[in-house]
């Protein structure tokens, strides 16, 4: 449980000047946020995920590493439903 | 069918979502770089539109919400009702809706007059949010209460801190500024349309700030008692202007120049014409049929419409594009309008 496998070194760096830095996560693992917060809480989380277009491997990554952030049969039925609603039926189906 | 008119869909849309984005957040919303630095807005006519719209963007129509929380005490319910009235708007039934979750305990008669209480709550319930290409926003878990009571479908409404009270310096919330000083009362779009617009007779008034003629007539008549009104008859008609011209000075600024633009009329053209664009059936039919449905709105209201919006925008003689010669026309006078 924790942040997404390979996350730190996907970060892209840019500077501003000479003393900030920010560090922005990957599209990967923007996918993987998003896909819980859609599953969490709905609303525009889900806008923001069809945003990033995730591939159906994208997305099947993502939804493994949100059933272990909530490991009940609950979210995982929300989620499942969710992903098909998304155009993901056989992503749901591999979980 | 695919035509150069159901392509202009999605583009429409994100014009509109984007012209709300940097009106809001002139107003106060948080969370987009862009604001809106033209004519003042008309936060009543921003809302109606936000009804329809917004529901292609469900998270700036929930920073709506929160900004109504904080401001919504200097929204018109009275003249929105108004507007209601005398444009066509879609969004009622959520304007109800958004009444009832903004009603408080501080404005909550206000409020109320906006939810329709009392009237027959709407049975069939519908998906609150869309996605851009139309399809239903999937709902994750006990839809809100509140929205649900009105026929919408929603997720649980979250306060997240994404709006502030307006600012009153920048010229586009010149109204939202004379609420706050004059009151929420039609003194302030006379005053802000005296100062657009140089001189005005009661009766253009009225049709352009959305108010009952009457109660324009009783407002200038009161307030040409304070001297800085004054009225001149011309024929049959009396003008009224404000005096001394430091007022523009005050409001406007000396050297800005702005120009008075009468929204929901604007808004409401946009609105059918998005309403057109979003039907179902218009890609099954052939571009003459969707040129031919396209001719009938433009010509019911929308051309007219856009015309006396005050946005310094003519139409154009649509009648010498004929046939399906009229799409490329309409799209390329779409885009000079959001464009402007």
């Amino acid at each position: 449980m924790g942040l997404p496998a390979g996350l730190a070194g996907r970060l892209q760096s840019q500077r501003y000047g000479a003393h900030l830095t920010v560090h922005f996560i990957n599209r990967v693992d923007q996918i993987h946020f998003k896909l819980y917060a859609s599953a969490d809480r709905g609303g525009y989380h889900i806008e923001d995920l069809r945003a990033l277009d995730p591939t159906p491997d994208e997305i099947e990554a993502a939804a493994r590493w949100a059933m272990t952030h909530d490991v009940s049969e609950g979210f995982a039925m929300v989620l499942k439903d969710l992903l098909r609603s998304l155009g993901y039926a056989d992503s749901a189906d591999r979980l | 069918m695919q035509t150069l008119l159901t392509d202009f869909r999605a583009e429409f849309l994100d014009r509109l979502l984007d012209l709300l984005w940097r009106q809001w957040t002139a107003l106060g919303v948080l969370g987009r770089g862009q604001t809106w630095t033209g004519p003042p807005i008309d936060p009543d006519a921003l809302l109606l539109l936000s009804c329809t719209i917004a529901r292609y963007d469900a998270r700036l129509f929930d920073a709506v919400l929160e900004w109504l929380r904080i401001n919504g005490r200097f929204i018109s319910v009275q003249r929105t009702k108004r507007m209601l009235k005398d444009e066509i708007f879609a969004g009622e039934p959520v304007l109800r809706a958004v009444a009832a979750v903004t009603t408080t305990s501080e404005n909550e008669a206000k409020w109320v007059r906006l939810t329709g209480e009392g009237t027959n709550k709407r049975t069939k319930k519908e998906a609150l949010f869309f996605l851009k290409n139309g399809a239903s926003l999937p709902l994750v878990g006990e839809p809100e209460p509140i929205f649900a009571k009105y026929g919408f479908l929603r997720d649980r409404f979250e306060v997240r801190g994404v709006a502030e009270p307006f600012r009153p310096e920048p010229l586009s919330n010149l109204l939202l500024r004379l609420r706050a000083l004059l009151g929420v009362n039609a003194r302030c779009e006379i005053f802000q349309f005296l100062l657009l617009n140089e001189r005005g007779s009661p009766r253009a008034m009225a049709k352009d700030c959305y108010y009952y003629p009457a109660t324009i007539s009783k407002a200038l008549a009161e307030m040409s008692q304070s001297g800085f009104v004054v009225s001149r008859t011309e024929g049959r008609h009396r003008y009224y202007k404000l005096l001394p011209e430091t007022w523009r000075d005050l409001f406007v600024g000396e050297e800005a120049t702005t120009s008075w633009v009468v929204w929901a009329r604007l808004f409401s053209a946009l609105e059918q014409v998005w309403l057109f664009l979003d039907q179902h059936d218009l890609a099954s039919q052939s571009t003459l049929a969707q040129a031919s449905s396209l001719r009938r709105i433009l010509e019911r209201s929308v051309v007219s419409q856009l015309d006396r919006s005050g946005a310094g925008f003519t139409f154009g003689d649509y009648s010498a594009h004929p046939g399906e010669a009229l799409i490329p026309f309409f799209v390329a006078q779409m885009r000079t309008i959001l464009d402007s």
